[in-house]
Formats: C-alpha cells, structure tokens, sequence
C-alpha cells in the first residue's frame, strides 16, 4: 500500500522524538528544562504518530477520531505542563 | 503466542507473592498484592486467549473486569482505613 | 517478538518497583507498571478490559499508592531472615507449578462458542456485555454490591485529604471545559458497549477520572450527603429492582425475557455507570 510506505516515517519520526524528549526527562539537570524536554518533544512526537496513523486509517470516522484524541492530548498535557511550572516557580520564591 | 505470556504470569506470580510476604512497610505489601492481583489477571486472559481459533473467550473477560474494580476499591478502602486509623486526613 | 519486549517490559517495571528501597522509585514504576499492563491487555485481545486497567489500575491506584509515599518512608522495619528463606522457597514452588500446569495446556475452545451462539438472544451485540449483564449478572450484581459496600464505608468514615490542589486560576478555568466533554464521551463509551467495547464500567471509571481531574486543579465539588447516598445505591438499586420484577412477573431473578432484555441493559448500564463513577471519585476524595 502506497501510503503506508508514507505513513511509516512519520510514525519513526515521533517514535525518536518521543525516545528524545524521555532521554531529556533523565538526563537534564533542572526540573524547567526537563518540562521542556516533556511537554515540547513529547507533543511533536505524538503529533508525528498521530499523523502516520491518521495516514493510514481505515476510514473517515477514524481519521477524525484520532486528530480529536490529539486535539484533547495536546490540550491536556500543556494543562499539566504549566500546572507543573507554576508549582515550581511558587516553590522557588518561597 | 500465550506461551510467553503464561510464563510471564508465572513469573509474575511468585515474584509478588515473594515480596508480599518479605515486605518491610506497608506500602511495599500494597504495591506487591496489586501486582499480584495483575499477574492473575494477565493468567485469566490468557488462558481466554488460548482457544484454537484465536478469538479470544469473552468469559474470563468479564470475570477480569469485575476483579479490576474491586481490587480498586479495596485498595481505596485500605488507604482510606490506613488514613483514618494515623488521624492523618484533616476534618474540612 | 514484541511480545517478548513488551513482557521484559512489563517485567522489569514489576520487579524494580517491588524490591526498591526509595519510595519514590518504587511508586513511580508501578505507575508504568499499570500503564504497560494496559497495553498487554490490548495485544491480548482485550479492549474491554484494557479500558478499565488503564482509567482505574494505572489512574487511580497509583493515585492512591501516592497518597501513601511519605508513610513508606518512615515506617520500615527489617524482615527475619527466615520469612525470607520460607518465603523464597514458597516462590519457587509456585512458578514451578504454574509452569508445569501451563506447560501442557491445550488450546480449549472454554465457552466462547456458547456465548457467541447465545449472543442473539442477549439483546447487546458484545459478547462481553452479554457475559457481563445477562448471562452472569448476578456475578456483576454482586460487584456493585461490593463496591457500593466499600462506597459507603468511605463516606461513613467522614475524613477528606487535604489534596495538593493549584490555587491557581487559569487551571481552574480551564480544566472546566473537560467536564461536559468527559460527561458526554463517558455516557457515550456507556452506551457503546452495547455493540463494541465499552459499557458500563468504562463509561464511569471516565467519569470518575475526569472529576478526580478537577479535583486535583482546585475545583470544590461538594456533594450533599443525601444525593450522594442516594447516587450511590442507585446501581445496586436498580439492578436489584429489575432482578425481584424479573422474578416476580417473568421467569427468575435477572432471567431477562428477550423482548425486554435490550432496554433493560441499557437501563442498568446507566445506572452502573453514574454510581461507579460517583463511588470512584470518592474513593479518591474521601467523604466530605
């Protein structure tokens, strides 16, 4: 099938940046640059699989379902994501 | 494909079942007998999924199902029992 | 082969959160340990199931086993070394036993073939619905007794945590969107269940998670004690109720006769769904 020959990329394009934005969570020193790392990398590697599944979806109703899991993940995790920095910054000033 | 898996569970099993017994808080023993609740689980479906035709039985699925909801809530009934037996919750 | 990565997997988070010393470790990997449980359920052939592991196994019990963490830390106490020594040979006996038992298994057909052949005059189209509210209803009767039990004994004990909310407004506005849309996909995931995985118990452990949710960015949610007793016993209320007419005016207690078999399914669904929910987001909260 052709397209999946176009979807399989995208799909190992997230899946290396999902492994990146984990290594940064490990190896970055600051709880604000591992954030970074988490919510940026971890985003853009779930957009990429997300688009290599959309891809190569069985049908419309699929396809649609799925870009509304990532409109509701993307939404999500930037929630916790600054939840997590306003606790930091708070827990700085103190 | 379910024989590694059953040997997954087996493992499972003992190992929890070791750790529950040797457990040095109670925090370990809860975490040990949730696990060892999932290995169970994890035995049932697969022998659910060890037909000859491979569509799995839906009959240890809900057997699992309803094992999932009350292991949840007999590990909120034990955390509730822990809070109120140390005074720890704060009266609102 | 990603069988075999995914139990290494599954395996490596178990024993690494077992034998621990730290408790942050330890609670940490049993939250990946739940999620990746999620996923074996999945390969399994078990959506049904993956659905309730992953809201209530991975969610809310490793919310749980956190509220917990500091308690872990004070209170260790060394173990004798003789409950190790029988405890390891107890171990060892048992994988060998479930080793050799699984070693010779046939492959058994079990009651698939009945229930499938049944499924028609379940009035649901999912063969897991139908095991689970027709033909072994008093199983699922049970259980909602079970957790109504436990439901109300937490509201009994009358203590709430102090949970680490953030006072902060733009979570708190925000987050509110979730609600509707939580409310609306979990009595859709409800009503699902009727003729693909879904049902009753996933649509309410969503529920409950989403308002564990709210819980947790700083929303109030206060129920009066008696809509929240009554919520609470619906589920069992109902079923109850459609198991005495049942046996009144038709064949047996929870024996469905098929014209009514299909509304009053769906009528117990909703009702398990809204108690479940109720009583899992308390069982979080505690009573307040």
């Amino acid at each position: 099938m052709l397209i999946d020959w176009i979807a399989v990329p995208f799909l190992f394009a997230g899946a290396f940046f999902l492994l990146s934005g984990s290594l940064g969570l490990i190896r970055l020193g600051d709880t604000l640059s591992r954030l970074h790392a988490l919510t940026k990398a971890d985003m853009l590697g779930f957009g990429f699989i997300t688009l290599g599944l959309t891809l190569s979806a069985d049908s419309l109703s699929e396809a649609l379902k799925l870009i509304l899991i990532w409109v509701l993940i993307i939404a999500y995790s930037s929630l916790v994501g600054y939840a997590l920095a306003h606790k930091k910054r708070k827990a700085d000033n103190v | 494909m379910t024989d590694i898996y059953f040997n997954l569970s087996a493992l499972l099993i003992s190992l929890s079942l070791y750790y529950f017994i040797t457990a040095e808080s109670k925090f370990k023993r809860l975490i040990s007998v949730n696990i060892l609740g999932s290995a169970v689980f994890l035995f049932l479906i697969t022998t659910a999924k060890n037909t000859p035709s491979g569509i799995p039985d839906p009959v240890p699925h809900a057997l699992v199902l309803t094992g999932i909801v009350v292991a949840v809530s007999a590990t909120a009934l034990a955390f509730w029992l822990h809070t109120y037996t140390r005074g720890k919750g704060k009266e609102d | 082969m990603f069988d075999l990565i995914l139990s290494s997997l599954v395996f490596v988070t178990a024993l690494v959160s077992m034998h621990s010393k730290k408790t942050a470790i330890s609670g940490l990997f049993f939250v990946t340990f739940g999620f990746l449980s999620g996923l074996l359920w999945v390969r399994l052939g078990a959506p049904d199931v993956a659905m309730v592991e992953i809201i209530l196994g991975a969610g809310v019990t490793s919310l749980l086993v956190f509220g917990l963490l500091k308690e872990g830390e004070r209170k260790s106490t060394p173990v004798p070394t003789g409950r190790k020594l029988w405890a390891g040979i107890l171990s060892v006996l048992v994988f060998l036993y479930i080793l050799f038992f699984t070693l010779n298994i046939e492959k058994k057909e079990g009651l698939r073939a009945l229930v499938y052949e049944s499924l028609a005059f379940s009035g649901v189209n999912s063969p897991v619905t139908a095991v689970l509210l027709n033909f072994r209803a008093y199983d699922t009767l049970l259980e909602v007794g079970v957790i109504t039990l436990v439901g109300l004994s937490i509201g009994m004990l009358g203590f709430s945590r102090v949970l680490h909310t953030w006072e902060d407004d733009l979570l708190r506005v925000f987050s509110r969107a979730f609600l509707p849309l939580a409310a609306f996909f979990a009595i859709y995931l409800t009503y699902l269940g009727t003729f693909s995985a879904g049902g009753a118990f996933q649509g309410g452990s969503l529920l409950a998670g989403a308002l564990i949710f709210l819980t947790l960015t700083g929303h109030r949610l206060t129920v009066s004690q008696p809509l929240s007793v009554l919520l609470k016993v619906l589920a069992m209320a109902v079923f109850l109720g459609f198991g005495l007419a049942f046996a009144i005016f038709g064949d047996g207690f929870l024996t469905f006769p098929q014209s009514l078999a299909a509304l009053s399914i769906i009528f117990i669904e909703l009702s398990i769904a809204l108690s479940t929910a109720l009583l899992l987001f308390e069982a979080y909260r505690g009573a307040r």
